[in-house]
């Protein structure tokens, strides 16, 4: 089910109907009931995948509760000498517990997701020895899979980890798994973000509804204002790859269309939340005021960054592994070459992964890598780039060099993003090459007048300057609720005339096709 | 502790880890600072720092660092 | 709290209100022949002053191409309109009648059958250049309403709130869009399309010969012209059948189905197509796109004998005396003067 369309309205309005009729302690039931609805609706029989990672995440965590509490009891009868061995026997039975979770998690989201393109490039290996190839299946994805992979995973690691204390609730957990404004996009949150508020029942503040209402129009506003005119020009230039500076636009374009449609998508996902009491994690923090990647990564898609800085670079880097050949590279190295060695190794994994989450094709694990090559320069280049500064007696805290951080991470990232968009990595380094090149096209030639720039202009400036108040720390929504009612109405008045006048959406008049042609 | 101090001012000099109560929710250090840190404090106190206690509350202040690896040696 | 409620309901009332009072803006001004004036003649009409009409024309394309109520004035002082809409099927048809019926009631309606048999949609085209410019109303609802033009909920509240069909020609408004939103000017023609092209009929000897065919009445179809007789007959309206000469959607076969039927029904039916020697009328000069429709010339034949036919057949007035229609004489004086500078190719 699409976010932007009636029947979406129509559900989450019945939905949020049915929570508050209820009684409080039973609204947790039809948060799950209309979540699985809502699953079913999208992928019907497909469902049972996510019941099936509900349930093993519900048995792995019960049972490692159940050897911590063994534990706790028999370990008091344990000789000394013997409670290394006997405490390193207890981590393994739990980390065998962990692996086969993930391996059966995993599993089916490589099996589904992965699977065509693995055995694509087996394939083109056996050709070269003409072996006949493999047959490959291409799969329908369970909604969300990506997502509620990860969460599930993060679920069993931190009982694991001991952060949490396994739930004996089947209900709570898979509540947890399949909220339904978290399945289309995400947030991927942990379940000490969001378990316990999504079960215990909320009471019905008018304030909620405000708030997640205007979360939604603004979402709205986003995609279909800003992200599909964006795009207009996007789908056409990328058809095409035409030369110079038409094509850097299309770029540029192209990572406004990707912001505002994600991070439209999120508004509407929180403000849904909202509805309901429940608070969902942030994916997006004012991105382009990054001053580097690293940071840019920490504002961009935030959850997904946090769950792979916690369960797969901090896991990596403190390994036994990468500590000790750290150790032996900080004894006969320069410190600053060291702690490159000793990040590089786990970093790889990171934007490996990262690439490859993103989709299956060698495209996006390029995509991946691009970032880590741009990290790992930045690292090496620090010590000399401070250098620099402190010669030409820059400060890093300088209006002016922040400005130009963040204009220096942008265009690394509308580069990255044109990596993303394009067909492939071929296709993607002749577009580069030809950004070099000057050709003969208009940008007017791509389905954008004047005006629809000029929309788009305005809302970049809008970014800027909201992006400003909010990097100081003031709230625009709370200064919005401060207003009288008149303008809050007027602010809602705009914002809805806007969608309907400035929305693409349903056909366009093209005045040729309607002068006097068939009967 | 005076240890742990010397430890971070080498991995990140120019900070007052004396004082500072607030180096994670500030951003004074990063993801890969803990990760030299970490690397640092097992050699120096002969530990095996474990993910469960990379957490923002651990590292926000040098006290609260020490704290942590106190209880690590112990158990 | 009742003020908050208040204030919601306001808040309502006041962004549907700004929807539906911007959306002319954004409708196309079809005012141009390219487009048949489709604008000038739905608005025209609705300029009339109310029970003003005597004649309504009603139809197709044809019938806007193909009659010339100015002529019906000057020589027997008739007050008449077409009233039309192009690639009209009988269901609009039937609409179109009824909204034309809330502010006019004429003695007689003539009504050209040419899409009788037709029983797909007209393009998205045509039931917009039909519907945009009709007044909202309750017949206006019921049309659209009608599952028989299977409009989706979006098209339905598109016929409401045109806004939401149009609104991506923000970036292309013009100063006439915005002058011609609002208002109804009288149409001059009194909803006659004017053209002085000339492309004869190739194959004018032998389209209405074939004595073989048969061509039958849909069901789909015959139910709205039946809607369309009993309407006429509640309201005391006489009404005539007809079919102005069209080469490419016309036959013999059409013309029996349509005899019987007339017959059935008691009522005239003149198939102006087997009139054409009574007419003098000319395939080679009188149509504008060979065949297909007239020109003001092949319009002035055919008007020509609707007057005598409806002069001696019926009893007319002739409102030339009548202080109420003294404009009329005005809007002939520039609809001649537009004619001959048609003509003269200004």
């Amino acid at each position: 089910m699409s976010f932007l369309t009636i029947k979406y309205a129509l559900f989450l309005f019945i939905a949020i109907l049915i929570y508050y009729i209820f009684p409080k302690k039973y609204r947790w039931i039809t948060l799950l009931i209309s979540s699985y609805i809502f699953y079913y609706i999208s992928s019907k029989f497909l469902t049972i995948f996510l019941l099936i990672s509900t349930i093993t995440i519900y048995l792995a965590g019960l049972f490692i509760n159940k050897i911590n509490i063994s534990e706790k009891q028999l370990s008091k009868n344990i000789k000394p000498e013997e409670k290394k061995q006997y405490k390193n026997n207890i981590k393994k039975q739990k980390r065998l517990i962990v692996l086969l979770t993930i391996i059966i998690n995993f599993g089916i989201l490589g099996v589904l997701k992965y699977s065509g393109f693995a055995l694509n490039n087996i394939n083109h290996l056996l050709s070269i020895f003409n072996t006949p190839p493999m047959p490959i299946m291409t799969f329908v994805l369970p909604l969300g899979i990506s997502y509620y992979t990860l969460m599930a995973l993060s679920y069993v690691v931190d009982v694991y980890r001991g952060k949490l204390k396994a739930t004996k609730n089947f209900g709570k957990l898979a509540l947890y798994l399949s909220f339904f404004p978290q399945m289309i996009e995400g947030p991927i949150s942990k379940f000490d973000q969001t378990a316990k508020s999504l079960y215990e029942g909320h009471k019905f503040k008018i304030d909620n509804l405000i708030y997640g209402i205007s979360l939604i129009i603004l979402g709205v506003f986003k995609k279909l204002v800003i992200a599909d005119r964006a795009g207009i020009y996007v789908n056409n230039i990328f058809k095409t790859t035409p030369h110079g500076l038409p094509m850097f636009l299309g770029a540029i374009l192209y990572t406004l269309q990707i912001y505002a449609e994600f991070s439209g998508c999120m508004d509407i996902v929180l403000g849904s939340g909202k509805m309901f009491g429940v608070n969902l994690p942030e994916n997006f923090k004012r991105p382009f005021f990054s001053k580097s990647i690293q940071e840019f990564w920490r504002r961009w898609h935030i959850t997904l960054g946090a769950w792979i800085k916690d369960y797969i670079f901090y896991p990596i880097s403190l390994s036994k592994l990468n500590m000790k050949t750290g150790s032996f590279f900080k004894k006969h190295l320069p410190k600053s070459l060291a702690k490159f060695l000793i990040v590089a190794f786990p970093l790889l994994f990171v934007w490996l992964y990262n690439g490859i989450w993103h989709g299956a094709s060698f495209k996006y694990i390029a995509y991946g890598l691009y970032y880590y090559i741009l990290i790992m320069i930045g690292i090496l280049l620090a010590p000399l780039l401070l250098k620099i500064r402190t010669k030409l007696k820059i400060n890093q805290e300088n209006i002016i060099y922040k400005i130009y951080e963040m204009l220096r991470t942008t265009l690394f990232v509308v580069i990255g993003m044109m990596l993303f968009r394009s067909h492939s990595l071929m296709t993607f380094i002749k577009s580069f090459m030809n950004l070099f090149k000057k050709g003969p096209i208009n940008i007017m030639d791509f389905g954008l007048k004047p005006f629809d720039f000029i929309v788009l202009i305005i809302y970049i400036i809008a970014l800027i300057i909201i992006g400003i108040y909010q990097e100081k720390g003031i709230v625009i929504y709370d200064k919005i609720k401060k207003q009288n009612i008149f303008i809050k109405y007027l602010i809602y008045f705009v914002a809805i005339i806007s969608i309907i006048i400035l929305g693409i959406y349903g056909k366009g008049y093209d005045t040729s096709s309607f002068i006097y042609g068939q009967f | 502790m005076k240890q742990l101090i010397e430890i971070l001012e080498n991995i990140k000099p120019g900070v007052d880890f004396k004082k500072e109560k607030h180096l994670i929710d500030d951003e004074i250090i990063d993801s890969f600072d803990i990760v030299t840190i970490v690397s640092q404090i097992n050699e120096e106190f002969d530990i095996d720092f474990p993910v469960t206690e990379i957490m923002p509350e651990n590292f926000n202040s040098a006290e609260a660092l020490y704290k942590v690896i106190t209880k690590i040696i112990n158990d | 709290m009742i003020k908050k409620i208040i204030s919601f309901i306001i808040f309502i009332i006041v962004t549907i209100l700004t929807l539906y009072i911007i959306s002319p803006i954004f409708i196309p001004k079809w005012t141009k022949s390219e487009d048949n004036y489709i604008t000038k003649i739905v608005r025209g009409y609705y300029a009339e002053k109310d029970n003003s009409l005597d004649i309504l024309f009603m139809g197709n394309s044809d019938m806007y191409r193909g009659m010339m109520p100015i002529y019906l004035w000057n020589e027997y002082g008739i007050a008449s309109y077409s009233y039309t809409s192009s690639g009209q099927r009988m269901w609009t048809a039937y609409y179109v009648l009824e909204d034309a019926l809330r502010s006019q009631n004429p003695d007689i309606i003539v009504f050209n059958v040419d899409s009788f048999n037709f029983v797909n949609h007209s393009s998205e085209s045509c039931y917009r250049k039909a519907f945009d410019n009709m007044q909202l109303s309750l017949t206006k609802l019921k049309a659209i309403n009608d599952p028989i033009y299977e409009f989706s909920l979006f098209d339905k509240l598109s016929f409401i709130f045109p806004v939401l069909r149009y609104h991506s020609r923000i970036s292309e408004l013009t100063k006439e869009d915005f002058k011609e939103a609002y208002g109804y000017h009288t149409f001059e023609t009194k909803g006659q399309d004017m053209s002085a092209d000339i492309k004869p009929f190739e194959a004018k000897d032998i389209y209405m010969e074939n004595r073989y065919e048969t061509v039958a009445f849909p069901e789909k179809t015959k139910a709205y012209v039946n809607k369309i007789v009993n309407l006429c007959k509640k309201k005391d309206i006489k009404l005539i059948l007809v079919e102005l000469p069209s080469g490419d959607s016309w036959s013999y076969a059409k013309n029996q189905t349509m005899t019987k039927y007339a017959k059935e029904k008691n009522l005239p039916f003149l198939d102006f197509n087997l009139l054409l020697d009574e007419m003098d009328f000319d395939w080679n000069h009188d149509t504008a796109d060979g065949g297909d429709h007239l020109n003001i010339y092949g319009a002035l034949k055919v008007t020509k004998y609707m007057g005598k036919y409806l002069k001696e057949n019926y009893d007319i007035k002739d409102r030339r005396k009548d202080k109420n229609y003294a404009d009329w004489f005005e809007t002939s004086k520039i609809y001649n003067k537009n004619r001959k500078n048609l003509i003269n190719g200004v």
